[in-house]
């Protein structure tokens, strides 16, 4: 297995599906808040599938060396959200003020999105930090976004579930994306 | 006639934005004489810029305050005429002085004749529209800029041309030379307050007049300088608190904007966005507006849907001629594009990139390369940002420095340094320009 050495837990999670050969494979069906890779899931309203697949990456350009995978996920279901979540660390978000987020992708349509850092409280409880809301375009897209954030208080190291980046997609219709890379680091 | 105007502009710290001025107003018009007044810390890489485009420079100390600067154009242009703009304008054919220049012949008693400034922020396009009436009343304490399109217009016609009379007009104008041999910008102030100042005196210690000549248009696209350049020296709020003392004023109202006032955080207006009667509508809606009576000017239906839609569009004469410097690489021979590049000054979170082609590239011909990018990553390749947004190039040369302002990636922690690497998509593929070194002590 090719190893991802990502700045961030974050990165190193989104990673792990797109560095190795051996997780590709054809369209699956998955349903929600399930492993599509460890740390990685899709979140929609239960009831419903998504696909995805992870297959070579058609175009060398559009991540590191090191991503031979793109991942590509579909949804057509009824849902009143539609969401890629990545798990995190705490160390990652220690005393963060300020985010670097990379979103390499291309959708099916054009798509509002919106990121954000979810930070569990305790066993269900948790809260949410707005990183940005862009729109992306019915194409290959590059989203690149330095930002200020609410200031994050040092780790919880007692909180067993580990913070979340969430990317909230709209749900104006079927979307299919398939990501090719993300970086998502906090200072 | 046209080179009796002098184009007069007073830069600091955005040699980006004065290249992209400067070639815009040499592309179209080839002969006009242009000064700088160059208030920058670091002037030495925009020398030879400067020499190859026949600019006349008027080195300033460093952050010496518009005032001062503009004064100092004023002691050196030798034209009867200074075209006065700022350096993140972009012009053209429209933006022809040559219109204001015949007003000033024929019209003895004006002394500014200011233009039309299509804002673009974003895909969004405003029309400006600050043409003032200026109000101050000592016995209220106060001064009120009404906008002309409150009243009934005050129009003129001179020969072929309709202008408005106003007090206060855009620093996009054209002025006589002679008035400012007894109204100048006051020295004491640095950066904001400068203009209503200016203009009160010319209206209350002078007897020019000020008019509005709509048919003569540029664009104003604020370039990002940095957070130093934003927030240390842009928005410096002391020459307000000066303006207000110095002509007795508790109360600055800007109808339409808002209100300064003393003790008040006279950097921000307090009531009303800006922006909300500045989409041209206004002037649209008067009788006897411009596009009925100068007819065939193209201004009215000058509108765009994006940003880039704008740059192609900006010259009806020669479309794609004007602007699209800003989103393509000037590369030459056929061969790879190949940049050198010079240390910029930074900040935390923009570059000043200075670059020029290898000379070994250098040649007739011309070969366009778009999609120029940056990739950031650490000392030991960890990628801070795949591939970055496209940056604002600027047509290179061997023989000088260009300059672009770049964004840097947030800095991650424990890194001493991190690289970058420009990158061009040559259509089969990526080609690498040229690599550099940012350290945590530049930034």
């Amino acid at each position: 297995m090719t190893q991802f050495p990502g700045l961030s837990r974050f990165e190193r999670n989104v990673g792990g599906a797109l560095s190795d050969p051996a997780k590709r494979g054809d369209f699956a069906e998955v349903k929600p808040y399930v492993d599509i890779a460890p740390g990685v899931q899709l979140g929609f309203e239960r009831g419903n599938t998504a696909s995805i697949s992870i297959g070579e990456k058609a175009d060398p350009s559009r991540s590191p060396e090191t991503c031979v995978n793109q991942l590509v996920f579909s949804f057509s279901g009824s849902s009143r959200w539609l969401t890629l979540e990545i798990a995190g660390g705490w160390d990652d978000l220690d005393r963060a003020a300020q985010f670097q987020l990379g979103i390499y992708a291309k959708p099916s349509r054009i798509v509002d999105c919106r990121a954000v850092v979810r930070l569990p409280l305790g066993e269900v409880e948790s809260e949410d930090v707005e990183l940005a809301s862009f729109r992306m375009p019915d194409g290959d897209a590059c989203f690149n976004r330095t930002g200020s954030m609410r200031a994050l208080e040092s780790r919880r190291p007692e909180v067993a579930r580990p913070p979340k980046l969430i990317l909230f997609f709209d749900n104006r219709g079927a979307l299919s994306l398939r990501l090719d890379y993300l970086t998502a680091y906090f200072a | 006639m046209i080179n009796d105007v002098a184009l007069a502009v007073v830069t600091f710290e955005r040699p980006f934005a004065v290249q992209r001025l400067i070639h815009s107003v040499r592309n179209h018009f080839p002969t006009m004489p242009i000064y700088v007044a160059d208030q920058s810390a670091e002037a030495a890489l925009m020398a030879d810029f400067y020499s190859a485009h026949a600019v006349q420079v008027i080195r300033m100390p460093f952050d010496a305050g518009l005032a001062a600067s503009r004064n100092a154009l004023a002691a050196n242009v030798r034209e009867p005429y200074l075209f006065l703009v700022d350096d993140d304008f972009v012009f053209g054919p429209m933006s022809d002085p040559g219109p204001a220049v015949e007003i000033l012949e024929q019209e003895p008693d004006i002394g500014v004749v200011g233009g039309r400034l299509h804002d673009m922020q974003g895909a969004r396009e405003t029309v400006r529209n600050w043409e003032m009436f200026l109000h101050l009343d000592q016995r209220s304490r106060t001064l009120t800029c009404t906008p002309i399109y409150n009243y009934a217009p005050l129009r003129r016609v001179v020969g072929r041309h309709v202008i408005y009379m106003a007090d206060a007009v855009l620093n996009f104008c054209v002025i006589r030379k002679e008035i400012l041999t007894t109204t100048l910008w006051d020295e004491r102030i640095k950066i904001n307050g400068e203009h209503e100042d200016f203009y009160l005196n010319l209206k209350l210690h002078s007897h020019w007049r000020v008019a509005y000549l709509p048919t003569m248009a540029a664009i104003h696209h604020h370039m990002y300088g940095g957070q130093r350049y934003e927030q240390s020296l842009r928005g410096r709020t002391e020459g307000w608190t000066y303006i207000l003392s110095k002509w007795e004023i508790n109360q600055h109202l800007e109808i339409g904007s808002g209100t300064r006032e003393i003790g008040g955080g006279v950097g921000a207006w307090f009531a009303n966005a800006r922006g909300e009667r500045r989409d041209g509508s206004c002037w649209e809606s008067m009788p006897g507006g411009h596009a009925q009576e100068t007819g065939a000017t193209g201004l009215m239906n000058w509108r765009l849907r994006t940003v880039d839609e704008k740059i192609e569009n900006f010259d009806e004469t020669n479309p794609g001629a004007t602007l699209a410097f800003l989103l393509r690489y000037e590369a030459t021979g056929g061969a790879p594009p190949v940049m050198e590049f010079r240390p910029g000054s930074a900040t935390a979170d923009a570059l000043v990139l200075w670059y020029r082609l290898g000379s070994a590239h250098h040649g007739p011909s011309e070969r366009w390369c778009s999609s120029v990018s940056l990739r950031w990553t650490t000392a030991d390749g960890m990628p801070l940002i795949w591939k970055s947004d496209l940056i604002a190039t600027q047509p290179a040369s061997s023989e000088w420095w260009a300059a672009a302002c770049v964004p840097v990636p947030l800095w991650p922690r424990g890194s001493a340094e991190i690289r970058f690497e420009v990158l061009a998509d040559s259509g089969s593929g990526e080609i690498s320009l040229g690599r550099g070194v940012l350290n945590a002590a530049n930034g």
